[in-house]
């Protein structure tokens, strides 16, 4: 290589390097933001101006993990009356060495209570009759308006509940030995006959009882004693359920009552035509549906030692005319807003409804606002409305980014 | 066919590996390696870009009356009919920029690629045409703010930061010709299409997950023709036997161009990502200024020349309804002053080293385009160049060093120290064989 090439090959070698190094070096900084328009995130606050209440007295309550039995006078949500009804398996697995025959045992009723969950009078005692039912049912269709009929003139059992958790019911002989016929009958049909012919026991609150207690259908059980009493066979619950029946409910200006049994909900009308004529060219990063509970309301209304089973979030599923009661209490909601913690709001990340009225087809916009739940626990909550004092009512907090000029 | 050698090899690559770098023209930075830029480019259009070769920056000027029959110039068209070969040049731009204010300071670099030129002598040293696309104002900068704190309605405290970045700018895509009438004097036109294309991008960073990032992009894009004239005085012996001047000028129409502005952003919208337009306007007025460029370069002898030339443009006439970045800053005509110098050892028979290569020195002050409450965001510019010449052709590849001081931070301005390498690579006779016409 020549010498003059030699220095041409160190030049391009030199660019090379000076290529390298110009653009490694990166360090982008604040420098000059007083002349330049800062992105300012920025919030706006729509009010929900368009409230209602929406009662389904038709809601599921069979053949959850929950039951519900007892009386109380809530100063809130009325005097509710919950009667449990339950039913045993026809053909229970019971041992040979139970050495049972024809009706030679006896049955009680084991009742496993809710250990976490009372609501209403915390150190009372509650009073209870067992009858049969003498009605048709099933628990997976069973409302919660559902009156069965049951033959009070036979006593089955009755027990009273105070701060245990697991109580034994003895049942009646006579109750016994009709469960015993179909127990024993051997016949293609017992299934059926079954079906359609026993349909179990009634849990009816008697007296002034000040709570409502939760059986927990996994706890809950029959059983079945050997003539001595010295061995049991347990017998699974077929079928379970309860029925509410909810009186003297006082109206709670500017608020409205929500149930988990889908009683009442509330029906808001989303504030679309608002929304569009004031942020269709926003850039919107975040919406948020706030919900205000009347939380001193709720506090005052209880006594010392008096419990309401609290919830902790909303469910808010868009309007729906088919199987309502089904979408709005036992499927997941459409959104859902957490409580805050301290704090006696519930709050739903509502972007995407937004986004979707905003810049997509979206038209519906109507929401129903519901604590549906399958769990069976009663929970209920008090939230105020759009006729509420401004600020509880509900509302769209928009919350986007505008460059603010310096 | 001429066997390539080495330095054309290198020569290549260096081209090659540039444009694949920097995305040839790339508008945004999305395909390109640019980072930021200077903090000037934030305002208006973008930061008025010289599209000079490494040869003219060299020398601090903008080189309208640099009579180089063997190579490339943008600057005046009447230049091109004074072409020899056929030649393809481009150009690449590096800069650092180590900005500050009365507060703080920061550091950006950026890749350009700078112009792309072809000029075909259809009648050697008579007549000759050129096809370019060149940047008339580039957007580059990378502009992070402050960590900034808000309380929500629910009294939640959330911080958040933003961050800018913008692209683009104005492009030209131009078609000419040079026609020298007699061996004083020659000519050129050039018409061109202008176009706008600018991105302006801004995201947001939040501390709390439930709020998420966000960008919004904001895009003007628009056209417009343009054009641009040229002409060169040159006269010879003037004070010894083998001495000449040349003195030219170029002139380019103001251009109002109607742009589109569309600012768009990413939502999830029916269970899918999609960009929704959040604003658009259409319609909105962009003007580039008019430009006069004027200068005259001595020639003692060939192996030594030097220029004085000067550009004057009238931004102040070139308010835009666009980009209200603008605000702060006001537009004002700006005017650049070069001095530069060249030497060329390569054309004497001397066997050194040092002797294969062109120097050239020179000194530029920029008034600027913008200003603020009466201090212009001038620059003083300090360049060389070098210039290496092959050996088996007339191509060449020039390098030219700049460092530029540009803005004051009183009133809390930014002021700029610039490194910038400019290379650029004219190849003649090596791709492009001599037309049989001539």
């Amino acid at each position: 290589m020549t010498r003059r090439n030699k220095g041409l090959t160190s030049l391009y070698t030199a660019l090379f390097a000076l290529i390298l190094i110009f653009n490694g070096c990166e360090n982008p900084g604040s420098v000059g933001d007083d002349f330049t328009n800062s992105p300012v995130v920025t919030f706006d606050t729509l009010e929900v101006k368009n409230t209602s209440v929406l009662n389904f007295e038709d809601g599921y309550s069979g053949n959850f993990p929950f039951m519900a039995m007892g009386k109380y006078n809530d100063q809130i949500f009325g005097d509710i009356d919950a009667t449990t009804f339950v039913r045993p398996i026809r053909n229970p697995n019971i041992p040979d060495s139970l050495e049972i025959e024809g009706n030679n045992f006896s049955m009680k009723l084991e009742v496993g209570l809710d250990s976490a969950q009372t609501y209403g009078d915390t150190l009372g005692t509650a009073s209870f009759s067992v009858y049969e039912i003498t009605s048709l049912w099933r628990g997976t269709s069973h409302r919660v308006n559902d009156e069965l009929d049951y033959n009070e003139a036979n006593l089955i059992g009755q027990f009273q509940v105070g701060s245990e958790k697991n109580i034994l019911i003895d049942l009646a002989d006579s109750w016994k030995d009709k469960y015993a016929s179909y127990l024993n009958n051997e016949e293609d049909n017992a299934d059926s006959l079954y079906q359609y012919e026993f349909h179990g026991l009634a849990i009816v609150p008697t007296g002034s009882s000040g709570k409502i207690d939760f059986p927990n259908a996994s706890e809950t059980r029959f059983l079945i004693l050997n003539e001595d009493q010295t061995d049991t066979a347990s017998v699974p619950l077929n079928n379970w359920a309860y029925s509410i029946n909810r009186s003297n409910v006082p109206q709670t200006e500017g608020a409205f009552p929500l149930h988990t049994t889908m009683e009442s909900a509330m029906r808001i009308v989303f504030p679309t035509e608002e929304l569009k004529q004031k942020h269709s060219s926003s850039n919107i990063i975040k919406s948020e549906l706030i919900f205000y509970s009347a939380e001193e309301n709720l506090q005052n209304s209880l006594p010392v030692n008096h419990y309401r089973p609290n919830i902790n979030l909303l469910g808010l599923n868009q309007r729906t005319v088919d199987d309502d009661v089904f979408e709005y209490q036992l499927t997941d909601p459409d959104f859902i807003a957490p409580i805050i913690e301290d704090s006696a709001y519930f709050k739903a990340p509502v972007n995407t409804f937004v986004n979707n009225a905003l810049y997509g087809e979206e038209e519906q916009n109507e929401m129903i606002v519901g604590i549906g739940s399958s769990s069976g626990i009663l929970r209920s909550t008090l939230i105020f409305n759009s006729e509420a004092p401004s600020h509880k009512k509900p509302k769209l907090i928009i919350t986007y980014i505008v460059n603010e000029e310096n | 066919m001429k066997k390539i050698n080495i330095h054309s090899f290198l020569s290549l690559a260096i081209v090659i590996s540039i444009f694949a770098a920097s995305s040839v023209f790339a508008q945004d930075d999305s395909s390109s390696k640019s980072k930021g830029g200077s903090f000037y480019s934030l305002f208006g259009l973008g930061f008025p870009t010289d599209n000079n070769t490494a040869r003219e920056l060299g020398l601090g000027i903008p080189g309208v009356s640099l009579d180089n029959s063997q190579s490339n110039s943008l600057y005046n068209p009447a230049l091109w009919g004074k072409n020899v070969l056929t030649t393809t040049s481009s150009g690449f731009l590096f800069s650092k920029f180590n900005s500050s204010d009365n507060n703080t300071a920061n550091e950006n670099s950026s890749l350009q690629a700078n112009y792309l030129q072809l000029t075909l002598p259809i009648y050697r040293e008579k007549f000759g045409i050129s096809a370019s696309l060149y940047p008339v104002t580039r957007s580059n900068y990378q502009f992070t703010n402050t960590t900034n704190t808000i309380v929500t309605p629910e009294d939640d405290t959330i911080n958040y930061r933003t961050e800018t970045t913008g692209s683009g700018g104005v492009n030209k895509l131009e078609i000419g010709f040079g026609w020298t009438i007699n061996k004083n004097f020659a000519f050129g036109y050039a018409p061109s299409l202008a176009f706008v294309s600018q991105k302006t991008i801004n995201n947001a960073f939040f501390d709390r997950i439930d709020y998420g990032n966000t960008t919004i992009s904001n895009k003007i894009t628009g056209s417009s023709f343009s054009h641009r004239f040229g002409a060169l005085l040159s006269f010879q012996n003037i004070i010894s036997s083998d001495d000449r001047i040349t003195i030219g000028s170029s002139f380019i129409l103001p251009v109002e161009i109607s742009v589109d502005e569309k600012i768009v952003s990413t939502k999830q919208v029916n269970g899918r990502d999609r960009e929704v337009t959040l604003n658009e306007q259409s319609g909105l007025g962009a003007k580039l200024p008019a430009e006069w460029t004027g200068g005259v370069t001595y020639y003692p002898s060939n192996l030594f020349n030097i220029s004085l030339e000067g550009k004057l443009q009238t931004w102040s006439e070139a308010e835009s309804s666009i980009n209200s970045n603008t605000q702060s800053l006001e537009l004002s005509d700006r005017t650049k002053l070069g001095l530069g110098a060249e030497y060329h050892p390569y054309k004497t028979n001397s066997t050194s080293f040092l002797s294969n290569f062109r120097y050239s020195g020179g000194v530029s002050f920029d008034s600027g385009h913008l200003s603020f409450q009466g201090d212009d965001i001038n620059t003083l510019w300090f360049s060389a160049g070098l210039g290496i010449i092959s050996p088996f052709s007339n191509s060449t590849i020039d390098i030219s060093a700049q460092y530029g001081l540009r803005g004051t931070t009183s009133n809390n301005l930014v002021r700029e120290k610039i490194w910038a390498l400019n290379l650029s690579v004219n190849l003649t006779e090596l791709m492009f064989f001599r037309p049989k016409l001539n």
